[in-house]
Protein backbone atom coordinates (compact mmCIF):
# COMPACT_ATOMS: atom_id res chain seq x y z
CA UNK A 1 0.00 0.00 0.00
CA UNK A 2 1.29 3.28 -0.62
CA UNK A 3 2.19 5.47 2.21
CA UNK A 4 -0.25 8.80 3.03
CA UNK A 5 1.85 11.89 1.91
CA UNK A 6 2.79 13.78 4.79
CA UNK A 7 0.74 16.50 5.64
CA UNK A 8 2.86 20.15 5.84
CA UNK A 9 2.44 24.03 7.17
CA UNK A 10 4.98 26.59 5.76
CA UNK A 11 5.48 29.63 7.79
CA UNK A 12 5.52 32.65 5.20
CA UNK A 13 8.86 32.95 5.63
CA UNK A 14 9.69 29.59 3.63
CA UNK A 15 7.22 30.64 0.78
CA UNK A 16 9.30 34.62 0.36
CA UNK A 17 12.49 32.37 1.09
CA UNK A 18 11.32 29.90 -1.99
CA UNK A 19 10.32 33.40 -3.85
CA UNK A 20 13.75 34.88 -3.45
CA UNK A 21 16.10 32.16 -3.36
CA UNK A 22 15.91 28.90 -5.94
CA UNK A 23 19.04 27.41 -4.40
CA UNK A 24 17.87 27.15 -0.46
CA UNK A 25 16.42 24.43 1.11
CA UNK A 26 12.99 26.50 1.18
CA UNK A 27 12.97 26.62 -2.24
CA UNK A 28 13.73 22.73 -2.57
CA UNK A 29 11.17 22.09 0.00
CA UNK A 30 8.22 23.55 -2.55
CA UNK A 31 9.77 21.60 -5.19
CA UNK A 32 8.98 18.38 -3.10
CA UNK A 33 5.44 19.64 -3.05
CA UNK A 34 5.14 20.26 -6.50
CA UNK A 35 6.72 16.52 -7.05
CA UNK A 36 3.73 15.26 -4.80
CA UNK A 37 6.36 14.07 -2.43
CA UNK A 38 4.16 16.71 0.80
CA UNK A 39 1.04 17.75 0.76
CA UNK A 40 0.70 21.80 1.32
CA UNK A 41 -1.71 23.39 3.51
CA UNK A 42 -2.75 26.92 4.05
CA UNK A 43 -5.28 29.21 4.95
CA UNK A 44 -6.25 32.92 4.27
CA UNK A 45 -4.14 33.87 7.37
CA UNK A 46 -1.32 32.15 5.82
CA UNK A 47 -2.04 33.74 2.22
CA UNK A 48 -2.61 37.48 3.43
CA UNK A 49 1.05 36.72 5.34
CA UNK A 50 2.44 35.65 2.55
CA UNK A 51 0.82 38.95 0.26
CA UNK A 52 2.03 41.28 3.26
CA UNK A 53 5.40 40.33 4.04
CA UNK A 54 6.82 42.01 0.37
CA UNK A 55 5.73 45.15 2.05
CA UNK A 56 8.85 44.91 4.43
CA UNK A 57 11.47 43.80 2.23
CA UNK A 58 14.27 45.92 1.19
CA UNK A 59 12.98 47.34 -2.25
CA UNK A 60 16.18 46.02 -4.22
CA UNK A 61 14.78 42.44 -3.73
CA UNK A 62 12.36 43.49 -6.12
CA UNK A 63 9.70 41.23 -4.48
CA UNK A 64 6.65 42.92 -5.78
CA UNK A 65 3.02 41.98 -4.66
CA UNK A 66 2.30 41.11 -8.47
CA UNK A 67 5.14 38.05 -8.76
CA UNK A 68 3.50 37.17 -5.18
CA UNK A 69 0.47 37.00 -6.95
CA UNK A 70 1.73 34.80 -9.70
CA UNK A 71 3.57 32.89 -7.16
CA UNK A 72 0.68 31.89 -5.59
CA UNK A 73 -1.39 30.96 -8.62
CA UNK A 74 1.28 28.41 -9.62
CA UNK A 75 1.42 26.57 -6.69
CA UNK A 76 -2.51 26.97 -5.61
CA UNK A 77 -3.11 23.68 -7.63
CA UNK A 78 -0.95 21.62 -4.99
CA UNK A 79 -2.56 23.12 -1.70
CA UNK A 80 -5.29 22.35 -0.08
CA UNK A 81 -6.85 25.42 1.34
CA UNK A 82 -8.27 25.17 5.40
CA UNK A 83 -11.27 27.41 6.13
CA UNK A 84 -12.07 26.31 9.31
CA UNK A 85 -9.35 26.81 11.83
CA UNK A 86 -10.71 26.68 15.55
CA UNK A 87 -8.16 28.40 17.85
CA UNK A 88 -7.70 25.41 20.31
CA UNK A 89 -3.43 27.16 21.06
CA UNK A 90 -1.92 29.97 21.76
CA UNK A 91 1.68 30.65 21.27
CA UNK A 92 3.50 32.02 24.49
CA UNK A 93 6.32 33.22 22.59
CA UNK A 94 4.60 35.11 19.47
CA UNK A 95 0.42 34.71 19.73
CA UNK A 96 0.34 35.54 16.14
CA UNK A 97 2.20 32.62 14.66
CA UNK A 98 -0.24 30.48 16.74
CA UNK A 99 -2.32 30.52 13.96
CA UNK A 100 -0.16 28.25 12.36
CA UNK A 101 0.08 25.52 14.77
CA UNK A 102 -3.87 26.12 15.08
CA UNK A 103 -4.04 24.94 10.99
CA UNK A 104 -1.24 21.76 11.07
CA UNK A 105 -4.26 20.45 14.05
CA UNK A 106 -7.14 21.54 12.19
CA UNK A 107 -5.63 19.91 8.70
CA UNK A 108 -4.21 16.63 10.59
CA UNK A 109 -0.74 17.97 9.32
CA UNK A 110 1.94 16.59 11.53
CA UNK A 111 4.75 19.20 10.18
CA UNK A 112 5.61 22.45 9.96
CA UNK A 113 7.97 24.27 8.81
CA UNK A 114 9.88 27.51 9.66
CA UNK A 115 12.40 29.27 10.41
CA UNK A 116 11.13 31.14 13.09
CA UNK A 117 12.68 30.65 16.62
CA UNK A 118 8.88 31.82 18.44
CA UNK A 119 7.88 28.41 16.63
CA UNK A 120 11.38 26.58 16.63
CA UNK A 121 11.24 26.92 20.73
CA UNK A 122 8.05 24.85 21.01
CA UNK A 123 9.79 21.68 20.21
CA UNK A 124 12.66 22.58 23.32
CA UNK A 125 11.40 20.73 26.11
CA UNK A 126 13.65 22.34 28.30
CA UNK A 127 11.71 25.02 28.71
CA UNK A 128 7.84 24.60 30.39
CA UNK A 129 6.68 25.91 27.14
CA UNK A 130 7.90 23.37 25.07
CA UNK A 131 6.98 20.85 27.17
CA UNK A 132 3.34 22.19 27.19
CA UNK A 133 2.83 22.06 23.92
CA UNK A 134 4.76 18.31 23.30
CA UNK A 135 2.43 17.54 25.79
CA UNK A 136 -0.51 18.71 23.42
CA UNK A 137 0.79 18.12 20.41
CA UNK A 138 3.24 14.75 20.44
CA UNK A 139 2.36 13.82 16.92
CA UNK A 140 3.53 17.22 15.75
CA UNK A 141 6.75 18.57 14.81
CA UNK A 142 8.11 21.89 14.22
CA UNK A 143 11.34 21.69 11.98
CA UNK A 144 13.40 24.09 9.34
CA UNK A 145 13.53 23.46 5.65
CA UNK A 146 16.62 22.08 5.91
CA UNK A 147 15.18 19.32 8.62
CA UNK A 148 12.03 18.59 6.49
CA UNK A 149 14.63 17.44 3.57
CA UNK A 150 16.39 15.47 6.07
CA UNK A 151 13.24 13.81 7.57
CA UNK A 152 11.69 13.18 3.72
CA UNK A 153 15.39 11.25 2.97
CA UNK A 154 15.31 9.36 5.54
CA UNK A 155 11.62 8.50 5.38
CA UNK A 156 8.96 10.26 7.61
CA UNK A 157 7.73 7.27 9.42
CA UNK A 158 3.42 7.04 9.65
CA UNK B 1 -10.96 44.22 -22.81
CA UNK B 2 -13.70 42.84 -21.98
CA UNK B 3 -15.12 39.25 -22.39
CA UNK B 4 -17.86 36.98 -21.61
CA UNK B 5 -17.00 33.82 -21.30
CA UNK B 6 -20.22 30.65 -21.49
CA UNK B 7 -18.95 27.79 -18.97
CA UNK B 8 -19.96 24.29 -18.32
CA UNK B 9 -21.54 24.45 -14.28
CA UNK B 10 -18.99 22.02 -12.99
CA UNK B 11 -16.33 24.29 -14.57
CA UNK B 12 -17.44 27.16 -12.97
CA UNK B 13 -17.95 25.37 -9.96
CA UNK B 14 -14.07 24.20 -10.09
CA UNK B 15 -12.65 27.82 -10.72
CA UNK B 16 -15.03 29.01 -7.49
CA UNK B 17 -13.08 26.08 -5.75
CA UNK B 18 -9.84 27.48 -7.25
CA UNK B 19 -10.58 31.12 -6.87
CA UNK B 20 -11.70 30.43 -3.13
CA UNK B 21 -8.19 28.71 -2.45
CA UNK B 22 -5.97 31.91 -3.36
CA UNK B 23 -8.73 33.97 -1.62
CA UNK B 24 -9.83 35.87 -4.41
CA UNK B 25 -13.35 36.14 -6.77
CA UNK B 26 -13.90 34.29 -9.43
CA UNK B 27 -13.50 37.40 -12.07
CA UNK B 28 -10.25 38.11 -10.29
CA UNK B 29 -8.38 34.59 -10.77
CA UNK B 30 -9.50 34.19 -14.45
CA UNK B 31 -8.02 37.52 -15.00
CA UNK B 32 -5.17 36.37 -12.88
CA UNK B 33 -4.47 33.37 -15.02
CA UNK B 34 -5.43 34.90 -18.52
CA UNK B 35 -2.77 37.50 -17.68
CA UNK B 36 -0.07 34.51 -16.77
CA UNK B 37 -0.65 32.93 -19.95
CA UNK B 38 -0.19 36.10 -22.00
CA UNK B 39 3.06 36.54 -20.70
CA UNK B 40 3.83 33.14 -21.65
CA UNK B 41 6.47 33.79 -18.78
CA UNK B 42 7.10 30.40 -16.53
CA UNK B 43 6.93 31.15 -12.92
CA UNK B 44 10.92 30.92 -12.90
CA UNK B 45 11.31 33.69 -15.15
CA UNK B 46 8.83 35.74 -13.63
CA UNK B 47 11.13 35.27 -10.32
CA UNK B 48 14.40 35.74 -12.15
CA UNK B 49 14.34 39.37 -11.40
CA UNK B 50 14.07 38.59 -7.70
CA UNK B 51 16.27 35.97 -7.26
CA UNK B 52 19.29 37.81 -10.09
CA UNK B 53 18.40 40.54 -7.00
CA UNK B 54 19.39 38.11 -4.16
CA UNK B 55 22.55 36.28 -5.77
CA UNK B 56 23.82 39.85 -6.92
CA UNK B 57 23.56 41.10 -2.88
CA UNK B 58 26.19 38.43 -1.68
CA UNK B 59 23.34 37.26 1.08
CA UNK B 60 23.91 34.23 2.69
CA UNK B 61 20.41 32.15 3.03
CA UNK B 62 20.97 32.21 6.93
CA UNK B 63 21.24 35.85 6.71
CA UNK B 64 17.68 36.05 4.25
CA UNK B 65 16.15 34.10 7.08
CA UNK B 66 17.09 36.34 9.53
CA UNK B 67 16.05 38.91 7.38
CA UNK B 68 12.50 37.66 6.29
CA UNK B 69 12.27 36.41 10.32
CA UNK B 70 12.62 40.75 11.31
CA UNK B 71 10.26 41.34 8.33
CA UNK B 72 7.37 39.11 8.98
CA UNK B 73 7.55 40.60 13.17
CA UNK B 74 7.72 44.11 11.64
CA UNK B 75 4.80 43.41 9.59
CA UNK B 76 2.29 42.04 12.77
CA UNK B 77 3.53 44.88 14.45
CA UNK B 78 2.36 46.96 12.03
CA UNK B 79 -1.02 44.60 11.65
CA UNK B 80 -1.62 45.25 15.65
CA UNK B 81 -0.97 48.71 15.34
CA UNK B 82 -3.57 49.26 12.29
CA UNK B 83 -6.15 46.81 14.24
CA UNK B 84 -5.42 49.34 17.46
CA UNK B 85 -6.21 52.39 15.53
Amino acid sequence: MTPPIPRVVFDCVVYAQAIISDRGPAAECLERVRAGELRLIWSDYVLQEIRELPEKLPTHLRVTLERVEIFILAIAPYVEHVLHIPEIYRNPFDPDDSHYVNLAAASNARLITTRDGDLLNLMDESRPEGRDFRRRFPDLQILPPEKLLELLRQGIPD
Amino acid sequence: MSLTINLPAEAEARLAEQAKAIGVDVPTYVERILRAAASRASLDEVLKPIRDSFHESGMTEEELSDLLVKAKKAMRADRRTRRGK
